[in-house]
């Protein structure tokens, strides 16, 4: 699912931002509307129907009404990835369309809000954010990245309830970035991630809400028992790590954050996304020379891992491992 | 409700010639909107010089084959708040001399499945990378939702005979189309108004005039979708003449064929 940066300028400075590598502190740059549309077309080429918009924080960009306001007419389904800081008064008049889209039964727009704990980020930064959410709640669904292991969530579901928010959290792993620095979590904590996961989940049950694990946790993170607690509550369940196609202001490309390390010249290279993918998926491979990309040594023996089930890990882990050794 | 009264002598021409298409120019849509008017049978289009605001006026003008309005800048914004209405009334928007911003606002709207006209009339403003960037996307994008014109009648006639002009295609060949004002009065093509007074007010005369003058016009490659357009009023050497020959030249080489020469041999078989 490839994600559109249309700026490389952010206005939070996350520990465990996996940007980092592509964001800048100097003069910002902006995707112009003709690149929007050379995507748009390439997109609706491809037949793929979703677009995410991220940064940087995408809402920095001076036409962002007016990109959403295009890739909503022509029938994307649009996710903006943002941490909250927009002006309410940036998309206002944006408000009907925004509820026009998502009137059926698929929702058609949608702002992700990255939220991190209190503690992270400042009073005025707590502020901007609730402002936001009150005004745009209705549109917006949580976000939240795990980069220590004494995380905790239960803050949100106050946050959801009090601003109408989607009734789901959008749950992140923290990856390290190969070649940078940046916080994230050791694989050997990820059995008790699972368990602090598992226990949110039965607590946000309660007030029908429900989690969806993004890219990177494997399998093994949970027990049986875990699993089957997550299934109850409707959590979206996935272990994969795939090729994502990430986007640059000014068309470059990489597979993904923490494997922004491996980029492609410019997007006009090629014809279509599975092209992309098949390009950067040769180029892991090539990189790994036969070692799999998994996390754990076990991950070759384990039955899931052959069958598909799980993808062990972020690949991230294996490229970096591959490059020390190398 | 005003009827609009035609001069006699200016309908006749009508009798005379079948097929002829009558377009109506108005001011603004806002003065149309004000004062609604009754049109005779023999009109089959309009055409608002401005039309920057609320659009709603257009749904209850007459249906007509072809309704026009020139684009106003910098209201990208508020064309695609009114998209739904652009497309049920089939408007289409006449961008003249467009910059290189309001290219991209025509690529927008073309994607969008709106019909744009690219026009240039004023060779001090025109801007050749704003021409380029809307025939680039017209010639390789097969999957444009919307036209831009003239490219995308000259693209689908390549490698056939052609017989759109940019006379033709800009419904301003006295041979298919003529105007009047919304007083009524007969008046030329938006290229005939544009031209300063002189002994070829019609484009007719004007392009054989090129003939008997041997002008280069007529030994270019491109002369068979042009017809010397561009020299008309007097306005030689205007340089989207050397853009729009770029452009046919592109065409061919899409297509494999030789720039004009194809055309030209069925031109003389005539």
């Amino acid at each position: 699912m490839p994600n559109v940066l249309l700026t490389d300028k952010c206005t939070r400075a996350c520990p465990y931002c996996f940007a980092r590598e592509k964001l800048t502190d100097g003069a910002e740059h902006f995707m112009s509307l003709d690149n929007i549309i050379y995507l748009a077309d390439f997109f609706a080429r491809s037949r793929h129907k979703r677009f995410s918009l991220l940064g940087g924080e995408p809402t920095l960009h001076p036409d962002f009404p007016l990109i959403v306001k295009y890739l909503l007419l022509r029938r994307f389904q649009v996710r903006a990835f943002t941490n909250g800081s927009m002006a309410p008064d940036k998309c206002a008049n944006l408000t009907e369309l925004f509820r026009a889209a998502n009137r059926g039964a698929v929702k058609n727009f949608l702002f992700v809000v990255n939220i991190n704990e209190p503690s992270v980020g400042d009073a005025a930064e707590a502020v901007r954010l609730d402002d936001f959410l009150a005004a745009y709640g209705e549109f917006c669904m949580p976000g939240f990245n795990i980069y220590r292991r004494d995380f905790s969530m239960t803050f949100l579901l106050d946050v959801i309830e009090r601003r109408r928010l989607a009734k789901s959290i959008r749950v992140g792993l923290a990856q390290p970035i190969v070649g940078r620095r940046n916080a994230h979590l050791d694989p050997r904590d990820y059995e008790e991630i699972g368990r602090r996961l598992t226990e949110f989940a039965r607590a946000a049950d309660e007030q029908d809400v429900r989690i969806d694990l993004d890219c990177g946790f494997p399998l093994c993170a949970f027990s049986d028992e875990q699993l089957g607690a997550l299934h109850r509550r409707r959590a979206q369940l996935k272990f994969v790590c795939n090729v994502i196609i990430d986007i640059g202001p000014n068309m470059d490309l990489w597979p993904c954050f923490p494997l922004s390390a491996f980029t492609a010249p410019d997007i006009f290279q090629f014809r279509s996304l599975p092209e992309i993918t098949a390009h950067f998926q040769k180029r892991i491979a090539d990189e790994l020379a036969g070692e799999p990309a998994v996390i754990y040594e076990k991950c070759g023996r384990c039955r899931q891992y052959k069958r598909g089930q799980c993808h062990g890990g972020c690949t991230a882990f294996a490229i970096a491992r591959a490059r020390r050794r190398a | 409700m005003k009827t609009l009264s035609i001069p006699a002598a200016g309908l006749a021409r009508f009798a005379q010639e079948p097929g002829l298409e009558l377009n109506v120019r108005f001011p603004s849509l806002k003065q149309f909107a004000q004062a609604p008017v009754e049109f005779p049978r023999a009109v089959c289009g309009l055409e608002f010089e401005t039309a920057a605001g609320p659009l709603e006026a257009l749904r209850t003008a007459p249906r007509f084959r072809r309704l026009t309005a020139r684009y106003a800048a910098g209201m990208i914004d508020s064309y695609l708040d009114q998209l739904r209405l652009i497309k049920d009334t089939g408007l289409q928007l006449l961008f003249v001399d467009p910059t290189r911003a309001d290219a991209t606002h025509l690529k927008l709207l073309a994607s969008l499945g709106v019909r744009a006209v690219v026009y240039c009339l004023d060779p001090a403003a025109f801007d050749a990378e704003g021409f380029r960037e809307a025939y680039f996307y017209e010639l390789y994008n097969d999957e444009l939702a919307g036209r831009i014109e003239p490219f995308a009648t000259i693209k689908e006639q390549d490698g056939v005979r052609r017989r759109a002009t940019l006379w033709t295609i800009y419904h301003e060949s006295p041979d298919a189309a003529c105007y009047v004002n919304d007083g009524g009065q007969l008046t030329h093509g938006r290229r005939c108004v544009a031209a300063p007074a002189g002994p070829d007010r019609e484009p007719r005369d004007f392009v054989n005039g090129l003939f008997r003058a041997r002008h280069p016009c007529t030994v270019c490659a491109a002369f068979l979708c042009c017809e010397g357009y561009f020299q008309f009023g007097g306005a030689s050497g205007a340089p989207f003449c050397e853009e729009m020959r770029e452009f046919d030249a592109e065409v061919c080489r899409r297509t494999g064929a030789q720039a004009g020469a194809k055309d030209a041999g069925h031109r003389q078989a005539d």
